[in-house]
């Protein structure tokens, strides 16, 4: 009986760190993450950079709400989200880049910056 | 505006960032906005990000004013240079989708000069085949006009008809030319030559009832075929042409009077029109 109750509670605590609910400031953030990846950033040098960095301070956030340090977790929710960002606007770049250089007659200019 | 009141803000921050030593991020993102701001193609295209970006460069520096070099301050940085980036690379993404957009333009373009040029040149080569068509129309009118004037010509359903009295062709009873044809039938060559390059032509001898039946048969075969080899050393193409004799069996008038049996005996020689398929 006395065994059981701990089990339980042990399952409950373990079930309760695996499921975390995100907390509000980070929802955002794994939304564009999620985004970033299904648009094929990985598959796009720069943009796989941002993408990697984004998740990286994805985790780091979590960590610092596990330490409840709020204040730097929410600044660090907030550079995963534009790391993410600039990771969806860099392939969309890509494939615009390519658009136009497809588009554009042999021969002729395309623009470059 | 904003310009001077980040570069008052700088100012003001100058004593500071000498006393504290500056983080590198917040060195990167005044590079990055500045970089940004300073970008033709960002500043067309994105002002809106180019706005949030100086936004989060003001709240970064204000950052350091307030706590100096901490991590929140680093992370304002961090965010500030980020987001210059973005404007970047957004202006330059519009950049390129208008470039796409100007391609497919220019080839439209292209193919719709093509196009024109192409129909331009169709409408010019009906023109002169319509030209071509016209000249010989009235080349053969001319050579009929001027036929007309040598031979009795009437329109049947069947073509022209040039009719030749037997008489100016042949002596009696004979099948060879007599000089004096010559000159006509030269005449008749070269009408039959300028006409419809399509037409074909029939040459056909006649007589009056006078003597037998077969003779007459005989005597009007050989008179046309006589006829169409005089026009064929005349220049007109042999597989354009043929000879038959119908004797007696058509009268055009009566072959009880002199002038009915003169008016009977003929060469007659129709230009047939082309099929209409061609």
């Amino acid at each position: 009986m006395r065994a059981t109750f701990i089990s339980l509670v042990v399952v409950l605590f373990a079930a309760g760190c695996a499921t975390a609910p995100e907390s509000r400031e980070l929802t955002s953030s794994i939304a564009s993450v999620n985004t970033a990846e299904k648009l094929g950033a990985s598959q796009v040098p720069e943009a796989a950079r941002a993408l990697e960095s984004a998740k990286h301070e994805v985790a780091w956030a979590r960590a610092l709400i596990v330490n409840g340090k709020h204040g730097r977790a929410q600044l660090m929710a907030e550079r995963a989200e534009i790391d993410a960002a600039l990771a969806i606007a860099l392939v969309r770049e890509h494939e615009a880049r390519r658009a136009a250089q497809q588009a554009a007659p042999p021969g002729a200019a395309t623009s470059t910056h | 505006m904003t310009h001077h009141r980040l570069i008052v803000l700088a100012a003001l921050l100058v004593p500071t960032a000498c006393a504290h030593k500056i983080p590198e991020e917040l060195r990167e993102a005044r590079a990055s906005y500045k970089q940004a701001a300073a970008d033709p193609a960002t500043r067309k295209e994105t002002p809106a990000e180019l706005d949030e970006a100086r936004r989060s460069l003001t709240r970064a520096e204000r950052s350091y004013v307030v706590e100096g070099d901490s991590p929140k301050t680093r992370d304002r940085a961090y965010i500030a240079t980020r987001k210059a980036e973005l404007a970047i690379v957004m202006g330059r993404t519009a950049d390129h989708v208008e470039a796409a957009r100007n391609a497919e333009l220019w080839q439209a373009r292209e193919a719709l000069a093509a196009e024109q040029a192409e129909n331009a040149a169709n409408a010019s080569r009906l023109a002169t085949e319509q030209e071509l068509r016209a000249e010989a129309e009235q080349r053969a009118a001319l050579a009929i006009t001027a036929l007309a004037e040598i031979a009795a010509v009437r329109s049947e359903p069947r073509g022209t008809v040039v009719t030749l009295s037997g008489s100016v062709l042949f002596a009696s009873g004979k099948s060879e030319l007599l000089p004096s044809a010559t000159s006509r039938l030269t005449q008749v060559a070269e009408a039959l030559v300028a006409s419809d390059p399509g037409a074909h032509f029939l040459v056909e001898g006649y007589t009056d009832s006078k003597g037998r039946a077969d003779f007459n048969q005989q005597l009007s075969e050989a008179r046309a075929q006589a006829v169409r080899d005089f026009l064929v050393e005349h220049g007109v193409a042999a597989d354009r042409i043929e000879a038959r004799g119908l004797g007696e069996t058509q009268p055009v008038a009566s072959n009880a009077t002199a002038d009915g049996r003169a008016n009977n005996r003929r060469v007659e020689i129709v230009i047939q029109p082309p099929p209409p398929s061609q």
